[in-house]
């Protein structure tokens, strides 16, 4: 079982337009599994997903009240640990695990922190933005022009600093 | 939640962690490349995105499942606060600059990280402290900002 699902692993080609594919489709997907919990779009969020993790660990180690999404409260919604275990898989079968070439740097931290901090004012990442945009919301739909304007600004940024 | 929706969201969010490791998907970078190179490899992400989410929430509408108030339009949470939506255009423009100076959005960072990067674990030790610390002196700061505004 494992050797075929390792060959047929192999042979598919995912694609990013294919990878976002899948993520809008879970979007109506998982509103769909969550219901009656919640009646509201919560198919992958960068930001809600690993704060309600972050948050119920905290909680139960403490015993805090931080602020975790209804659908979170028994169990928090797996979607990181999900991820995470998809990727090492990944890597691991195909042999691209390893450190790189960048360090385990303050800069790397700073700018982790501040797209956190960017994501929670939002109230969402890129993800939720698109999902959130296809759902009609014109807030969300205004954050991901947003999102797309910051990245024209550090392209030029980055553009300008390596031309000077 | 029930063990069945666990299971559901865990393998699912398995099999794009798995996919998105071997498409080297990132929603910010397409942005970047295809200004600096003319690459448009990862600049159907977003659009991918939208396209399944929005075709997603139409068939289970029509399925008969409850997909609450689509299309919200002109019914959106916080459309009408001003505050609200310069907070969510600074953090929309916040997002796209620093995940470009980052390499990647959080969940290229989060697959990188799983893939052992060293850069991607430091981007996730301070992405963790961004939300704790927001959760305890941010939502004070934007409660305040309400207040004024108001």
């Amino acid at each position: 079982m494992y050797l075929n699902l390792h060959r047929v692993a192999r042979k598919l080609k995912f694609t990013p337009l294919l990878v976002g594919l899948i993520i809008g489709a879970w979007a109506g997907l998982s509103q769909a599994l969550y219901q009656p919990t919640i009646l509201l779009n919560y198919a992958i969020s960068m930001g809600g997903h690993p704060a309600d993790i972050l948050d119920w660990t905290i909680n139960e180690l403490l015993r805090t009240n931080l602020y975790v999404s209804r659908i979170s409260v028994g169990t928090p919604v797996p979607t990181v640990l999900g991820l995470i275990l998809g990727a090492s898989i990944a890597s691991t079968v195909h042999k691209e695990r390893g450190p790189g070439a960048g360090r385990f740097s303050f800069e790397a931290a700073r700018n982790g922190f501040l797209v956190a901090f960017f994501v929670m004012l939002l109230g969402g990442c890129p993800i939720m933005a698109a999902t959130e945009a296809a759902y009609g919301n014109l807030v969300f739909a205004l954050g991901l022009l947003g999102i797309i304007a910051g990245a024209v600004l550090a392209t030029l940024y980055i553009k300008r600093k390596t031309a000077g | 939640m029930n063990v069945l929706t666990f299971v559901v969201v865990l393998a699912v969010t398995t099999l794009i962690g798995y996919a998105a490791e071997r498409s080297r998907y990132c929603s910010v970078s397409g942005i970047r490349d295809y200004f600096l190179f003319h690459d448009t490899y990862l600049a159907y992400a977003l659009p991918g995105i939208f396209v399944g989410a929005l075709g997603s929430f139409v068939i289970f509408t029509r399925m008969g499942y409850l997909m609450s108030g689509f299309p919200l339009l002109t019914h959106s949470p916080g459309i009408s606060s001003a505050v609200g939506i310069c907070l969510v255009a600074i953090g929309g423009i916040g997002i796209g600059f620093y995940s470009i100076l980052a390499d990647g959005c959080p969940l290229r960072q989060h697959v990188r990280a799983a893939m052992g990067r060293r850069y991607a674990l430091a981007y996730l030790v301070g992405f963790y402290a961004g939300i704790l610390y927001f959760e305890i002196f941010g939502v004070a700061l934007v409660s305040v900002l309400y207040r004024i505004a108001i």
